[in-house]
């Protein structure tokens, strides 16, 4: 299946290769091949401890894997620490939010766009017309990306925003950083319906305006299956299962593994 | 930056000549002071990175100046734009390396800025406690290889106890002789002295606001909440760091420039780990990360230091004599310095903790969900 879906698609912007990660006697992603298309957004699923954010914070550089490799426009990445990852074009969000709290909202989406900064120290003292003008525009750039999420309150402490707020402002900070590739753990987590549904709305438009491929650990069924555009499912750290929505949906070894063994064998 | 203060700084003199007071040496003392907080404060305030060995820069600022402007290396015979007296005829013959205090100014930057690098390379890793141990242990070192460098494999580098003496003034040779004070930087008129640490301090001041608000400010404030979600985007967690340190090292060079220049002489015990606790006394009862409440915090410490603790030595031993009380009357409260500092801070930690003019960021950080939580959870600090 998925030797098909590598013709079908030529152009892989991420791919990982028999990713292991091993800790202490525990095998919590085993042997995943993997790989995500230019402009895709790709849902990894699974049930609660089937490795999804271990393998994502292994993709984002938090963690090394103990054995396999990654590969990032065409670049083997496996060695890079997480600030060069992210200097490459991988951004991505918490499951738990980590904002900077005591900055504000927009302060919070400025050091997003660090890694697309050049101001220097010498600069930023004498306050050179370069830096001033830079300075300028990620302002200007940093308030367009918080009305882009939806988010009014520029001037506010990330941690005094309400929570789905919060969550937005995960997502300018990691857009901020001009990503190629957007990491979202769990972004609907803890939302109502509503909120949910502006929010898959937000996630459809980076791939249409912004062209930003998307790796998507999620929870809430229907988000996955209305926009991915392949599902990954994996279970006790192995890849299970994958195709489209449709065909991961009626899986039998999917519904096992959420639902549990059939109970009339 | 508030334009009174600046002017009321600026004709300070006039005012202490007017009243006939005896205020300049202490007021440059206490500017000394600011600057050294200002620099601790780029490394607790913004990067939070608690720093207990902040004296170590003061240190090797000092020694800078001691080695390279005075007859301590006398076996060589070197001068470089000195300010020395050019009229006196041995003037180009004295022993020693003298070398213009303004040059020596960028040189202690420098060389404490590559210290802050050097001591902050290694606790990288490290985090709250065991940084703080790690960097006491480095402003234990520098002054103790001060107090033994006197024999380095036979050589006398620093002089151990008995210090560098006779460091030269600053001087402005260029000068015409009817600025004589401002040519040679006397010990009678402590003007040219006062204003030399003014401008130093404006320029901390003005570099400390500047970095605060610049990209570098930013990533110190997500590196300090936030270290791998900093990383995540692309702040470089180890340069940032790095940049805290070797920043706030050349204000503490550079103030430690001044002060080996004012006080002529400097010994290894006049950079004892007291120092490193006062100024960062200074920078968390004013206000960590707040700049002007750091300025007041090491303007109240020294305060209290050279004035309110004499002030309050005469009442008590007025009251001694008052009552016929030999205790009282040969009370020696300035001695007691620490021991009330340790009881402001205690009381300041318990009150206010954020400080006397709080940055708006710790203040939140100190009183988070206070309103909310206590009623829930009254025990919860």
């Amino acid at each position: 299946m998925s030797e098909a879906r590598k013709e079908e698609v030529p152009n892989i912007i991420f791919e990982a290769r028999s990713i292991t990660k091993v800790f202490g006697g525990l095998v919590a992603v085993n042997a995943v091949d993997f790989y995500i298309p230019q402009g895709g957004i790709v849902s990894l699923i699974g049930p609660n401890g089937a490795g999804k954010t271990t393998f994502f914070n292994m993709v984002s550089g938090l963690l090394r894997p103990t054995a396999g490799s990654f590969f990032f426009l065409g670049q083997d990445v496996t060695r890079l620490v997480p600030h060069r990852r992210a200097q490459m074009g991988i951004g991505r969000t918490f499951q738990n939010i980590r904002l900077f709290g005591t900055m504000s909202a927009l302060d919070n989406v400025l050091t997003g766009m660090h890694v697309r900064l050049r101001g220097g120290i010498v600069g930023s003292i004498l306050g050179t017309p370069g830096v001033r003008r830079e300075e300028k525009e990620a302002r200007e750039r940093a308030a367009d990306l918080l009305k882009f999420v939806g988010l009014r309150s520029r001037e506010t402490f990330a941690k005094n925003l309400p929570y789905g707020d919060q969550r937005r402002l995960e997502i300018a900070r990691a857009l901020a950083s001009e990503p190629k590739l957007l990491l979202l753990d769990e972004p609907t987590a803890g939302m109502n319906p509503q909120e949910t549904a502006r929010l898959t709305q937000l996630i459809g438009r980076l791939k249409e305006e912004y062209g930003i491929s998307v790796l998507l650990i999620e929870h809430e069924m229907r988000v996955v299956m209305s926009i991915s555009d392949w599902v990954t499912v994996l279970d006790h750290g192995e890849k299970i299962s994958e195709g489209a929505p449709a065909q991961v949906r009626v899986d039998p070894k999917v519904i096992e593994a959420y639902l549990g063994t059939a109970m009339t064998g | 930056m508030p334009v009174g203060l600046i002017l009321l700084a600026l004709v300070l003199p006039l005012i202490n000549g007017a009243l006939g007071a005896d205020l300049m040496f202490p007021v440059i003392v206490v500017a000394i002071y600011v600057m050294l907080a200002l620099g601790l404060n780029i490394v607790v305030g913004f990067a939070g990175l608690l720093d207990l060995g902040f004296v170590a820069f003061y240190a090797l600022g000092a020694y800078v100046v001691g080695w390279f402007a005075s007859t301590h290396f006398n076996e060589v015979s070197f001068a470089f734009l000195s300010a020395l007296p050019a009229q006196g005829v041995s003037g180009r013959e004295l022993p020693g390396i003298h070398i213009s205090f303004w040059l020596l100014l960028l040189v202690a930057g420098a060389f404490t800025a590559l210290w802050g690098i050097i001591i902050g390379a290694p606790t990288l890793r490290l985090r709250g406690d065991y940084l703080a141990i790690v960097t006491l242990g480095f402003g234990e070192i520098i002054p103790r290889f001060f107090v033994n460098g006197d024999n380095i494999f036979g050589y006398n580098l620093t002089n151990g106890t008995i210090g560098i003496k006779g460091i030269d003034p600053p001087g402005l040779p260029f000068l015409p002789n009817s600025l004589n004070t401002w040519r040679q930087f006397g010990t009678l008129d402590l003007d040219p002295w006062y204003y030399t640490i003014l401008i130093l301090v404006l320029v901390t001041i003005f570099v400390n606001i500047r970095l605060r608000d610049s990209r570098l400010g930013r990533a110190w404030v997500a590196v300090r909440e936030d270290e791998a979600a900093a990383a995540a985007m692309g702040v470089n967690t180890t340069t940032t760091k790095l940049w805290a340190y070797a920043l706030g090292a050349v204000f503490g060079g550079l103030a430690g420039a001044f002060y080996g220049a004012f006080i002529k002489s400097i010994f290894p015990t006049s950079f004892s780990f007291n120092i490193s606790v006062l100024v960062l006394c200074m920078v968390i009862l004013g206000g960590m990360g707040n700049i002007y409440g750091v300025i007041l915090g090491a303007i109240l410490l020294q305060g209290i230091n050279f004035y309110l603790l004499p002030e309050v030595n005469g009442w008590v031993h007025a009251i001694g004599d008052a009552l016929e009380s030999p205790l009282l009357s040969n009370a020696d409260i300035p001695k007691y310095n620490y021991f009330l500092f340790g009881i402001l801070l205690v009381m300041m930690m318990l009150l206010r903790p954020e400080g006397v003019i709080p940055n708006r960021q710790r203040r939140e950080e100190l009183h988070e969900g206070e309103e909310d939580e206590s009623v829930v959870e009254p025990t919860h600090v």
